[in-house]
C-alpha cells in the first residue's frame, strides 16, 4: 500500500524512451501507479508539485541536461522520505555509485539490462510490499 | 554553421577533409546512432581508416550493438537513407583495430595514459598499417556528468581548430541540452573554436 492508502506511485525517469516505456508497462501490471519522464527538468517540475504522492523514484544515471545524481539529490531536497533508486548500464561500482549509497542520496542501485522480475523485486523490496 | 537533417548532417561529414576539428550538436540519441552508424560504415569500409568512438550516453556495448545490427533509430517509413545501411562486422574490425570504442568518461578522467597522446599514437598507426588515416568521434557529455565545464572549455581550446599535416578528423559531439547549459560566450567560443560547426535537427 502507498503512503497516500492507494497502489504505490512511482515516477521512472530514463532518457531512452523505449526503456521508459518498458518499465511503466511492466511496474502498471503489477498495479503501481507510474508516471514516466524523458526529461530530467520536466520530471522535477512534476515531482514539485506532487512530491506528497510519490513513493518511489526511480532514475537513470547519464542523462542530458541533468545527471541521475543531480536530480535525486534535487528530488531530495523537496522530499527526503521518498525512496530514490538509481539505474545504469554503466558499472555500478564506481566511486560516485557507491558515494551516492553512502550518502543516502540512493537507496539502491538497478543495473541494466535488467528482467522484469529484478526489476519488481527492488521496486517491491524497497516499498517492503513483498 | 550547417543546420540540417541527418541526411545533410553526413554528407557535411563525408565532405570533411583531414585536419579538420568539428563541433556537431544534436537533439537525441535517434539521431546521434543514425549518424555514428552510418559515418563509421563509410569510413572502416569505404575509406580505409581507423575510427575511434567514445561515446557518453550509450554504454560501448550498447553502441557496438548499434553497429552490428545498423540500428540507426529511424523508422522504416522515415525519408532518409540511413535506415539500411548495412551491418558493420564489430568484431572484424576490432580486432583488426581499426575500431575502437571506449567509455568517454573512462578515456577522459579514469585512463593511465592521456587521451590526447593515444590518439596521437593512433594516428601514427594508422599511417603505419597503411590506413588513409583516423576518423574520432567523441561525446563530450562526460564533462557535463562530473560538472567540468570550465575543464570542458579548457580541453577544446587546447586542441587546435585545424591540424596541419595530420590525418586526423575530429568530431565533438554536443547534446543540445549539454549545449544549451552553456553561458552563452562560452558556446560562442565553441563555435568559433571548431572550423565546423553542425547542428542536427530533430525529424518529427
Amino acid at each position: 500500500m502507498s503512503i497516500n492508502g492507494s497502489n504505490p506511485t512511482i515516477l521512472a525517469l530514463d532518457d531512452d524512451f523505449d526503456i521508459i516505456s518498458i518499465i511503466r508497462q511492466l511496474l502498471q501490471r503489477r498495479g503501481f501507479n507510474v508516471f514516466g519522464f524523458t526529461e530530467p527538468s520536466l520530471a522535477l517540475e512534476h515531482f514539485k508539485m506532487n512530491c506528497n504522492s510519490y513513493d518511489l523514484v526511480l532514475s537513470d544515471v547519464r542523462m542530458p541536461g541533468m545527471n541521475g545524481f543531480d536530480f535525486i539529490t534535487k528530488i531530495r531536497e523537496i522530499n527526503s522520505k521518498v525512496i530514490v533508486l538509481l539505474m545504469t548500464a554503466f558499472d555500478s561500482t564506481d566511486f560516485e555509485f557507491t558515494s551516492a549509497l553512502h550518502n543516502n542520496k540512493a537507496n539502491g542501485f538497478l543495473q541494466k539490462p535488467f528482467t522484469e522480475r529484478e526489476l519488481i523485486k527492488v521496486v517491491k523490496t524497497h516499498l517492503n510490499t513483498i | 554553421m550547417t543546420k540540417g537533417a541527418v541526411t545533410t548532417i553526413l554528407k557535411e561529414l563525408d565532405e570533411t577533409e583531414y585536419g579538420e576539428h568539428v563541433i556537431i550538436i544534436h537533439p537525441d540519441l535517434q539521431a546521434l546512432r543514425k549518424i555514428y552508424c552510418q559515418y563509421t560504415k563509410n569510413q572502416l569500409v569505404d575509406n580505409n581508416e581507423i575510427v575511434l568512438l567514445l561515446p557518453h550516453y550509450e554504454t560501448p556495448d550498447a553502441v557496438k550493438n548499434n553497429l552490428q545490427e545498423s540500428k540507426s533509430g529511424g523508422s522504416s517509413s522515415s525519408n532518409n537513407t540511413t535506415n539500411d545501411i548495412g551491418c558493420i562486422d564489430v568484431q572484424k574490425h576490432e580486432k583488426e583495430g581499426s575500431l575502437i570504442i571506449k567509455d568517454s568518461i573512462k578515456a577522459h578522467f579514469h585512463s593511465d595514459s592521456d587521451i590526447k597522446s593515444f590518439i596521437k599514437q593512433l594516428v601514427q598507426h594508422a599511417e603505419n598499417i597503411g590506413k588513409r588515416g583516423v576518423s574520432i568521434l567523441v561525446d563530450m557529455g562526460s564533462f557535463y556528468h562530473y560538472g567540468k565545464i570550465d575543464e570542458l572549455i579548457e580541453h577544446e581550446l587546447s586542441i587546435s581548430p585545424k591540424f596541419h599535416n595530420i590525418k586526423l578528423k575530429r568530431f565533438c559531439i554536443y547534446h543540445e541540452k549539454d549545449f544549451d547549459r552553456l553561458k552563452e560566450e562560452h558556446k560562442h567560443t565553441l563555435s568559433q573554436h571548431h572550423g565546423k560547426e553542425l547542428v542536427v535537427v530533430k525529424e518529427e
